[in-house]
């Protein structure tokens, strides 16, 4: 049986522990052609007063994934149409302290907001996720906020 | 290289960065770091059937790009203090996009708000955003 969009608001995702490796930040920093070697060596991020290897500010969104569910999990219940297409609409991070590789951090996550639209694309729904990012000392890391747009 | 707060001023615009030829091969190897299960970053034949004219580079991606223009303004990644993108269009692989910024606020303490655009050679607007570093003062 199919929920209905709108009954995912405020739906808590689950909660979890993600740690970054060096591989994922190293080969994030070359597909998204960052020139930045501090994502890819831990001395070159030391150089600039890095404690460790950068996160690449981006790759956070996977940090977010990772440890709160895919998106298919974040959505269960949904008919997801991948066909009809589902795009990354908004994405805001806020940082309180940089992100290394090999530090664990803890993820809260919430569906915040449903929102039924009419485009020139047709009907969609845009999806809002609110979360929060602390460290191993429950300091906090960063918040995010991040739409998807499910194309019907 | 990095700049000081003092060498800054409102309205100012920021050194673009441009990023040649975005390679589809990219969007398939970040879609396997991060487990995107969405075939517009990597499956040829779906996004044909779609209506795309080629691969989707993903949101997060363009965001990076615009990211990266950020970051050339201070020494540290440690520097950003929150970056903001709305996705307005797709980039397809094979693209080139370019990103432009102006300085909208000194805001104290170093902190400065600029405004992001990112577009494609075909004079598309695809992402729209905001974001803050802190610069160097002293």
């Amino acid at each position: 049986m199919s929920t209905n969009p709108a009954d995912l608001e405020g739906r808590e995702l689950p909660s979890g522990r993600v740690t970054i490796p060096r591989w994922k930040a190293f080969l994030w920093a070359d597909a998204t052609r960052a020139e930045d070697d501090t994502f890819r060596y831990e001395e070159e991020a030391k150089a600039v007063g890095g404690e460790s290897q950068f996160v690449p500010p981006t790759l956070c969104i996977h940090l977010l994934n990772e440890a709160s569910g895919t998106v298919e999990e974040a959505l269960e219940g949904l008919n997801i149409n991948w066909e009809a297409g589902i795009y990354l609409g908004e994405l805001s991070f806020a940082f309180h302290q940089p992100v290394y590789v090999g530090e664990t951090y803890s993820v809260e996550g919430r569906i915040q907001s449903v929102e039924h639209k009419h485009g020139s694309e047709g009907e969609f729904d845009v999806v809002l996720f609110a979360y929060d990012v602390v460290d191993e000392d429950d300091e906090p890391v960063l918040e995010s906020i991040k739409n998807i747009i499910l194309m019907e | 290289m990095s700049m000081h707060y003092d060498e800054i001023t409102e309205g100012d615009q920021v050194p673009e960065h441009t990023v040649t030829d975005v390679r589809g091969e990219h969007m398939q190897i970040v879609a396997a770091i991060i487990g995107d299960p969405n075939p517009i970053h990597f499956d040829l034949r779906q996004i044909k059937e779609m209506g795309h004219k080629g691969l989707v580079n993903q949101g997060g991606v363009t965001m990076s790009y615009a990211t990266q223009a950020l970051l050339k303004l201070v020494d540290s990644p440690a520097a950003l203090k929150s970056m903001n993108a709305r996705m307005l269009d797709n980039v397809y692989e094979g693209e080139t996009v370019t990103v432009r910024g102006t300085v909208t606020e000194k805001a104290g303490e170093g902190i400065v708000h600029i405004d992001i655009q990112v577009e494609t050679d075909d004079e598309r607007v695809v992402l729209d955003g905001s974001g803050s570093v802190y610069l160097e003062t002293g």
